[in-house]
């Protein structure tokens, strides 16, 4: 909320200032050593779940990112150990009838890489508990005409006996269209620690983005996902870093911290239990928020 | 202990130690006050030269001057800049005289540019180095942005003092953190100085009459701040007869009014200032933000009574407030000072001043109300000061001060909430109210050897104690390990003594060398991790967990006047060393955190530098022109890894050249050029695509710098005839200020985009605030 206030105000203090690209030390990055970045979540869902290894480009490279490819992926926990499989070069499968336990601890070992570029392959590990997450009792859409956005309002029960991490993703008929890191919402419970979560805005579909226009009879679905403090965080700096920083407001840049072990190695690996809600955009739904076409 | 003994004894035996002494084999005093003969405002440092003895003073910060003198006739002569001198012949007999002058100000003759006022060599003679002052009228004829003459842009000019970023009306001096300047509102410590998110500062320049700044070399009466100390007077108000300022701008309004209500007695004065640059807002290309509101207003007022020649009373205070207000959001601050003063006089001899200051910050932050996540969020301080102020003018060549000060601070870090009526999904945060006590005891002097040779020093004893019953908590890598209950009582104190010591060498008429040491302490400081800082940044004191801030200073400094003292020329060298810096651990959570201790960082700080100046004051033309030459590094545990970097204002070369020239009778122009190293900065090397968006990552803190920052301003300013209204000349000007003349896009952000056609190729993107701006305003003065 803080961070939205600050936008809107900033946004009106520069309503005159202007953005130029500009050529500063070409050499930039040049020489700094490419690190190992994973991709990884699983969760409490049954399905195929993705690893994903690339490499870290230097500053102004402009091609896409290397995938690694050729490691050996390894994931360990609840008494099981999985090995992924490189199905995409860089995305590295489990099984399809895999899904994390809550409560459980799993660990990631990833092998056959040289992070460090001296002929010699570097171990990457990482490990992340699944916290309990209380299943959503519903969701509603609700138009914001001011954003023109429908506001995916959640309900659900908040635990009040310790503090707890989430993250959201919003589907449109099957499709996730939280799809980029900017646009997944993350929070902590300090609003509404032991308190009915009721009706919070856990996404805005956006009228002007063609994935996320509604037609009727849409269903909308909304994952709720319970993280640990350290991959809220992640997201949450990730985001931070990612985004416009002005010197009015941001403190010096800094790198995110993250949860690997291994030398030139970023990223995350994050273990969730998931729910979900849906709804439909149907008549009833629009003539109830008051949205005109 | 013992010094604070001595000095209680001093402060209570001092007046009638002083009584006592009248009746004794002493010198009679030549004393009173020395005022602007138009508005009958004190006039703060004039001089006062008895030629006979070669010696003589200046006056204090209200106007009073005092100097003991052999019964005899005396050929004493008054002056001040911009004033022209009066010599008068005084005789003194066995008895006290009491001598109240008037000088006329040099200005009123449009007619004849002949005396251009007082080239005094106070500059050279004075113990006192590090120092820069500016008059209001100085500061107005200083070309400014959007046509708001502003006394912090002014002070950004001076060597010695870095901009945090374009359009900032915070300041860094000598490599020194923003809030590491103690800036005084007659006597009110301003806690945020900034309006509009810091493009414009708080001070109304119509309602001042003086700036002070100390960059070194400070007197042991001021502490509490290790850089620097910003000592700004308000205007009393004319006790002659009602008179009146007004300007209307491109974005503001301004109006003074003051005057007497009891001729030479009792006089006002009432300065407002209002914004209205939300009428500006629907020109914007966003359709958003047309209907925003954002604005700023703020009132300066004083009342003084002379009640007699040894007793004056004084009352002044200031209130702003920036509003915005959008459909999503609200948020308000500002700044409350109100400050009684009573100067007394004990004896010729001996004057006092008693002070009772109240200081409030406050913001509000939310969202409009009665909606179901609605929620509102404050914070401020509140600080109580009373001050008790002694000078005794012992011998014309001995000056001892004294006094003892206690300030209670009351800080609300925030309170959060959710504000609707309705069943909030929003609750409450609270972070516990911390108070403590501030004290300083202090006794200084000023001894002149002879012609030569000078001294001036003191000791201050500070101390600070935490109170209250807010728990405190130990850390160990930013987590919580332990708490402490207290129950109401002071539970941690520090004590620091502050030795400060200066020399002056006056070589000859025309050039002094001065050297000086001073020890600072900083007991409370800000929770502020941007450079330029927000007006949510909340101040936090000393703890059990956070140590006073300790500073050393040490300055040389020569010191040379040219042409019959038009031209003064100045060099000065610095180092500094601080002990117990504060800074943040990465991503540090400052808002609304309990646990802010454990997000802070504690190491040492180093600066150094060059300041070269050379001011000049010609008929027709005046102004000055600076280099810095500086360096200010820090090496924090849990920073950076524990290796040295640079401090956030470390900006190595730093240029101001500020010119006013009378082209003619009416017209005249006025220019600033400014140019200055990029501030540190740290960029990524590498990136790393995380769900799609590239995520930067680092080497170490600041090794890059922002491009160089230079710029250039003009102003116009044409003088209509004066008209006559009754018996009232009315006089009003055209002013066209020019801001980045030159159109140079500075950059104020940088950041790293992803380009919309190929999103795997990054770019620096630089934001710059202005282009060439030009404004015009109307002023008037009657």
């Amino acid at each position: 909320m803080k961070q939205i206030i600050f936008l809107i105000i900033l946004s009106t203090l520069l309503a005159f200032s202007c953005t130029e690209r500009i050529e500063l030390d070409s050499e930039l990055g040049k020489d700094f050593p490419p690190h190992a970045v994973v991709e990884g979540m699983i969760t409490t869902d049954t399905t195929a779940h993705v690893i994903k290894l690339s490499w870290s480009k230097s500053l102004y490279n402009d091609q896409e990112p290397q995938k690694i490819t050729g490691a050996s992926v390894k994931i360990t926990g609840n008494n099981q150990e999985i090995i992924l499989t490189e199905e995409e070069p860089g995305e590295y499968y489990t099984p399809e009838n895999f899904h994390a336990v809550e409560g459980q601890r799993y660990y990631l070992f990833i092998d056959s890489v040289d992070t460090d570029n001296d002929g010699n392959f570097d171990p990457i590990t990482a490990s992340d508990s699944v916290p309990h997450v209380e299943p959503l009792d519903s969701i509603q859409l609700e138009w914001i005409d001011p954003w023109e956005a429908w506001a995916i309002r959640a309900y659900a029960n908040e635990p009040g006996d310790e503090e707890n991490f989430y993250m959201f993703k919003a589907f449109v008929n099957d499709t996730l269209v939280t799809d980029t890191l900017y646009e997944i919402f993350v929070t902590d419970d300090v609003f509404f620690n032991g308190e009915y979560i009721n009706g919070l805005e856990s996404y805005f579909l956006n009228e002007e983005d063609t994935d996320e226009r509604l037609y009727p009879n849409d269903t909308v679905t909304l994952k709720i996902y319970a993280l640990t403090e350290p991959l809220y965080e992640f997201i949450l700096r990730a985001q931070e870093e990612a985004n416009y920083s002005a010197p009015l407001f941001s403190g010096p840049p800094s790198n995110v911290e993250h949860n690997l072990e291994g030398t030139n190695v970023f990223g995350f690996f994050m273990t969730a239990s998931v729910k979900s809600a849906q709804a439909i955009w149907d008549t009833a739904a629009i003539r109830q928020s008051g949205y005109h076409y | 202990m013992r010094l604070f003994i001595i000095i209680t004894i001093l402060l209570l035996l001092g007046p009638i130690a002083n009584r006592a002494d009248n009746t004794n084999e002493r010198k009679p005093v030549l004393s009173g006050y020395i005022t602007d003969a138009a508005t009958g405002e004190d006039l703060i440092g004039a001089t006062v030269y008895v030629q006979e003895i070669g010696q003589g003073t200046i006056t204090n910060v209200y106007g009073f001057y005092s100097i003991s003198l052999a019964p005899g006739t005396y050929n004493v002569r008054y002056s001040f800049i911009g004033y022209r001198a009066k010599t008068f012949t005084i005789t003194i007999s066995d008895k006290d005289l009491s001598r109240n002058i008037e000088l006329e100000p040099t200005a009123e003759e449009l007619e004849e540019v002949v005396v251009t006022g007082e080239k005094s060599n106070a500059n050279i003679t004075k113990t006192e180095m590090s120092v820069e002052q500016l008059g209001s009228d100085d500061i107005r004829k200083i070309p400014a942005l959007m046509g708001e003459v502003d006394i912090i842009k002014a002070i950004q000019l001076l060597p010695g003092v870095q901009t945090p970023a374009e359009g900032s009306s915070g300041f860094s001096v000598r490599g020194g953190n923003l809030d590491q300047n103690l800036i005084l509102l007659d006597e009110a410590n301003v806690y945020n100085a900034s309006h509009l998110m810091g493009f414009f500062s708080v001070f109304n320049n119509d309602a001042i009459k003086d700036v002070k700044l100390y960059k070194g070399d400070i007197p042991a009466k001021y502490g509490g701040r290790l850089s620097s100390v910003l000592d700004i007077h308000m205007r009393e108000g004319n006790n002659k007869q009602f008179s009146g300022v007004g300007g209307i701008g491109l974005i503001s309004s301004r109006a003074t009014i003051e005057g007497p209500l009891w001729e030479d007695r009792i006089s006002v004065m009432a300065s407002g200032r209002r914004t209205y640059v939300d009428l500006f807002l629907p020109l914007s290309r966003n359709e958003d933000i047309r209907n925003n509101t954002l604005f700023f207003y703020d009132l300066n007022t004083k009342i003084n009574y002379k009640i007699s020649n040894n007793d004056r009373v004084f009352l002044s205070g200031y209130f702003g407030r920036d509003v915005f207000g959008s459909e999503f959001a609200r948020m308000g601050y500002g700044n409350g000072t109100g400050t009684i003063r009573w100067n007394h006089l004990f004896s010729k001899k001996l004057f006092s001043n008693l002070s009772v200051v109240y200081s409030n910050y406050y913001y509000s932050l939310g969202t409009p109300e009665n909606e179901a996540n609605s929620f509102l969020w404050e914070a401020g301080l509140n600080d109580l000061t009373a001050k008790y102020d002694f000078t005794y003018f012992a011998t014309p060549k001995l000056k001892v001060n004294y006094g003892i000060q206690s300030t209670l601070h009351v800080f609300n870090p925030g309170y959060a909430r959710g504000t609707s009526d309705s069943v909030s999904s929003l609750g409450s945060v609270r972070v516990p109210i911390n108070r403590s006590i501030e004290n300083g005891i202090y006794v200084g002097f000023e001894y002149k050897v002879n012609a030569l040779l000078a001294f001036k020093g003191g000791l201050r004893n500070s101390s600070f104690g935490n109170y209250g019953n807010k728990p405190t908590y130990t850390y160990e890598n930013s987590e919580r390990v332990d708490t402490t209950e207290h129950s109401g009582g002071i539970y941690q104190t520090y004590f620091n003594w502050e030795p400060r010591l200066s020399m002056n060498l006056t070589l000859n008429e025309y050039s002094s060398i001065k050297a000086s040491y001073a020890r600072t302490t900083q007991y409370i400081q800000m929770a502020r991790n941007g450079n330029a800082g927000t007006p949510l940044d909340i101040w936090f004191s000393a703890s059990p967990n956070v140590k006073p801030q300790i500073g050393d200073q040490v300055a040389l400094g020569f010191f040379r006047n040219f042409f019959d003292n038009k031209l003064k020329a100045s060099a000065e060298v610095y180092y500094k060393w601080m002990e117990n810096t504060i800074d943040f651990k990465d991503d540090a959570v400052l808002l609304l955190n309990e646990d802010l201790e454990g997000e802070l960082r504690f190491g040492r700080s180093w600066a150094y530098g060059t300041e070269l100046m050379v001011k000049f004051q010609f008929e027709r033309f005046n102004g000055w022109a600076s280099y810095t030459y500086s360096h200010a590094e820090r090496k924090i545990n849990g920073v950076n890894e524990g290796e040295p970097f640079l401090a956030p204002y470390d900006k190595p070369h730093d240029v101001s050249i500020v010119l006013n020239y009378e082209i003619m009778k009416r017209l005249s122009v006025g220019a600033t050029w400014v140019y200055s190293s990029g501030l540190p900065a740290t960029f990524p090397r590498g990136m790393a695509e995380v769900y799609g968006n590239y995520v930067p990552i680092y080497s170490d803190r600041n090794e890059d710098r922002y491009p160089d920052y230079h710029r250039m301003d003009l102003s116009l300013t044409w003088e209509n005839k004066p008209m006559m209204a009754g018996d009232r000349k009315v006089e009003s000007n055209w002013n066209l200020s020019v801001y980045n003349l030159y159109d140079r896009h500075n950059a104020w952000a940088i950041n790293f985009e992803q380009d919309k056609q190929n999103p795997h190729k990054i770019y620096a993107e630089k934001t710059y605030l202005f282009g060439i701006l030009p404004t015009v305003s109307f002023n008037i003065k009657f």
